[in-house]
């Protein structure tokens, strides 16, 4: 008889006995406090409803950085230098390149902005942004504070942004100046935030900018809604930039900046002994499914706030368990 | 509004994109632009020749709008002859339901200018399951050994076919009371407790929610996933459409992307859509709206009666006379957003 396809032989110890296969795959992750237990059977018992259910939990008590796992541990194991992000615009004419450490260095420095602007554990950070690569920094960064981050692609209507921030309330909203979509003029975001938060009953404390030079995102301190948002405008690529009034600002930054750098390194076991979740905002279902033109679509509002909430350990264990291996490789996406 | 769902997708792979290649300290490929008009159909081929990608995760919908640009493929062609494409190993496709006449063609065009071996994997997960339900994996040995470096030949792939279920993840077929059907019957697919670990385990803030929009229907017993399709017996899984685009034509049943799956194999037909529209005798007539994969785009919407016949007798043979179309509306763009490229 044919050999069983490895595939197959991988498939079949995950369903046959989950408790060693996972544990196997988590020690390939760098895990802050290590799970004693990976999988365990619960009864979930709703009082609103009245009923139970079988349910389940993966890793209940260990502690994991996603961030630490995604960066930090190849700078440490000497990998800094290996590329880690490249990106290529056509729409602007541009590419640049980072580094494991390049990278390190701006998600550490965002990390600290987030926090000296009051992002705790536990809050949600909203990031609406392009193809940039500062849209995988803020992610990162925000990861790193054991915040969650809700994406809402750049772009979508103030509306529909104006329901994810009242879905996922969160502390502060991450955005840039513009987007650029194919061949057309970059379209600014700055109207579009300021229309969501206005039309949402929730207002997010901050809001940081990346500063884009195809249009800028300018500051107008008379806006109705500007009592709820203390605008925050950050060029975190060049350092800090600030515009107007908040120029006192930029010193303190500064310097929360090279603090959160050093007390990264030098409290790394006790800084990131956070559980990790992330949220992931998709409000619209389709009844009528994904190939289908305008008039047939049509959205499930009872579903609204779907938001499910995950452990943002695992892509390794899938991602790379079965196969995905990229090693020093690229990946394109789109 | 399907650009609305593929952006939606593309928010998983945003993850995908971000979190796994840097998880195993790869590089990833931010691409700011789109596949086409960025500046032309060419620009993903250059890319993939520019950083000597290895691996390419894109969206069906992204080949067929490249499909109706460059309906030849001279593109890809000439960077390939050029031994520009060696470096790509395997496209991966998810996001939608891939249908075979794209995949076959583009396995044709990796197999003659990209790496030995190298495969089109159409993949399907969801928001819900954090990381792929179903695929091929390329270096399966690594699921026991993570640094191992055998690369046994993987599965071989099916077009139209997802691959087959992904560790941690339990897919059945089932009937709408919930029981299992035979191999090769179409039915709700459903996974049984628990999912893999990158799966959610609730939804944000509203447990009463996921027990009623996702345990409830099967009664506790498995977890919805609101796709219609089947598995075959070698344990490949299609994914035929949403549950709900099941459309219903004097009684049978027929799933849309069946019936997509038809038209497109029509060589001029670049992308097509299946809706139901009400009928008082039948209950439901299939409608289509395609774009072509011609170089000139007619400005009619409604096509002339040589390709009509020949999508109505490509449906009637693949499907049915019973799953004639009720009409056909041809357009020039696929979406009609382009913001989902």
């Amino acid at each position: 008889m044919a050999q069983e396809p490895i595939q197959d032989q991988v498939y079949r110890a995950s369903t046959d006995d989950p408790e060693t296969f996972w544990s196997r795959q988590a020690e390939n992750l760098y895990w802050h406090k290590k799970p004693t237990k990976a999988f365990q059977r619960t009864t979930k018992h709703l009082e609103k409803l009245n009923v139970s259910h079988d349910h389940w939990s993966w890793y209940a008590d260990g502690e994991i950085s996603t961030t630490y796992n995604c960066v930090d541990r190849h700078v440490l194991n000497g990998n800094g230098g290996c590329v880690a992000i490249r990106w290529d615009s056509p729409v602007t004419q541009q590419k640049e390149t980072y580094t494991y450490k390049q990278l390190l260095g701006e998600v550490e420095t965002l990390a600290g902005v987030l926090r000296e602007e009051g992002v705790k554990i536990g809050d949600v950070v909203l990031i609406y942004m392009p193809m940039i690569p500062a849209a995988l920094f803020a992610m990162l960064a925000i990861a790193r504070l054991g915040a969650v981050h809700a994406v809402v692609f750049g772009g979508f209507s103030p509306a529909a942004l104006a329901q994810r921030i009242e879905a996922s309330r969160p502390t502060a909203i991450m955005t840039a100046s513009c987007g650029i979509e194919g061949a057309k003029r970059p379209t600014g975001y700055k109207a579009m935030i300021e229309e969501a938060v206005q039309k949402s009953s929730h207002k997010p404390a901050k809001t940081v900018i990346w500063q884009r030079d195809q249009l800028r995102y300018v500051i107008s301190i008379h806006a109705s809604y500007v009592r709820y948002i203390l605008t925050l405008c950050i060029q975190f690529q060049m350092g800090s930039y600030y515009e107007g009034r908040r120029t006192t600002q930029l010193a303190t930054t500064g310097q929360e900046c090279a603090k959160q750098r050093t007390e990264g390194r030098r409290r790394t076991s006790k800084e990131w002994r956070w559980s990790l979740y992330y949220l992931h905002l998709w409000h619209y279902r389709f009844t009528q499914g994904r190939r289908s033109f305008g008039g047939r679509s049509c959205c499930r509002p009872e579903l609204f706030h779907e938001v499910p909430l995950r452990r943002s350990w695992a892509w390794r264990c899938t991602v790379h368990g079965l196969g995905y291996r990229m090693g020093c490789r690229p990946l394109v996406y789109w | 509004m399907r650009d609305l769902n593929v952006k939606q997708s593309l928010t998983s792979y945003l993850r995908l994109a971000v979190y796994a290649p840097l998880l195993v300290g790869a590089t990833t490929v931010l691409f700011e632009g789109k596949p086409v008009g960025t500046p032309d159909a060419g620009t993903f081929w250059r890319i993939v020749d520019e950083y000597k990608v290895t691996t390419m995760f894109t969206a069906p919908t992204a080949l067929r709008a490249i499909r109706r640009d460059d309906g030849d493929n001279e593109f890809f062609e000439r960077r390939g002859r050029q031994g520009a494409l060696k470096t790509l190993r395997a496209l991966f496709l998810a996001g939608e339901r891939s249908e075979p006449s794209i995949v076959e063609m583009y396995q044709k065009l990796l197999a003659k200018h990209c790496a030995p071996g190298a495969m089109v994997v159409d993949n399907w997960w969801s928001s819900e399951s954090g990381s792929p339900i179903s695929g091929i994996a390329l270096s399966a040995a690594a699921g026991f050994d993570f640094s191992s470096q055998d690369r046994p030949t993987p599965l071989s792939i099916k077009p139209g076919s997802a691959g087959k279920a992904m560790p941690g993840f339990d897919v059945r077929v089932v009937d709408d009371e919930g029981k299992e059907v035979k191999r090769g019957v179409m039915g709700n697919i459903v996974m049984g407790i628990p999912l893999a670990p990158t799966a959610f385990t609730t939804l944000w803030e509203d447990e009463e929610r996921f027990y009623k929009g996702y345990m409830k229907r099967f009664d506790g017993k498995w977890v919805d996933t609101g796709d219609a399709g089947m598995i075959d017996n070698s344990g490949y899984i299609s994914i035929m459409s949403r549950a709900d685009d099941v459309i219903n034509v004097a009684a049978h049943r027929f799933s849309t992307g069946a019936i997509e799956q038809a038209i497109t194999t029509h060589p001029s037909v670049a992308e097509a859509a299946v809706v139901g529209i009400p009928d008082a005798l039948k209950g439901h007539l299939p409608f289509a709206f395609i774009t072509l994969s011609t170089h000139e785009h007619p400005e009619g919407a409604v096509p002339d009666d040589k390709l009509a016949n020949e999508v109505q007798k490509l449906v009637r043979e693949q499907i049915g006379a019973i799953a004639s179309l009720g009409g056909m509306i041809q357009g020039k763009a696929s979406c009609l957003c382009t913001d989902c490229m």
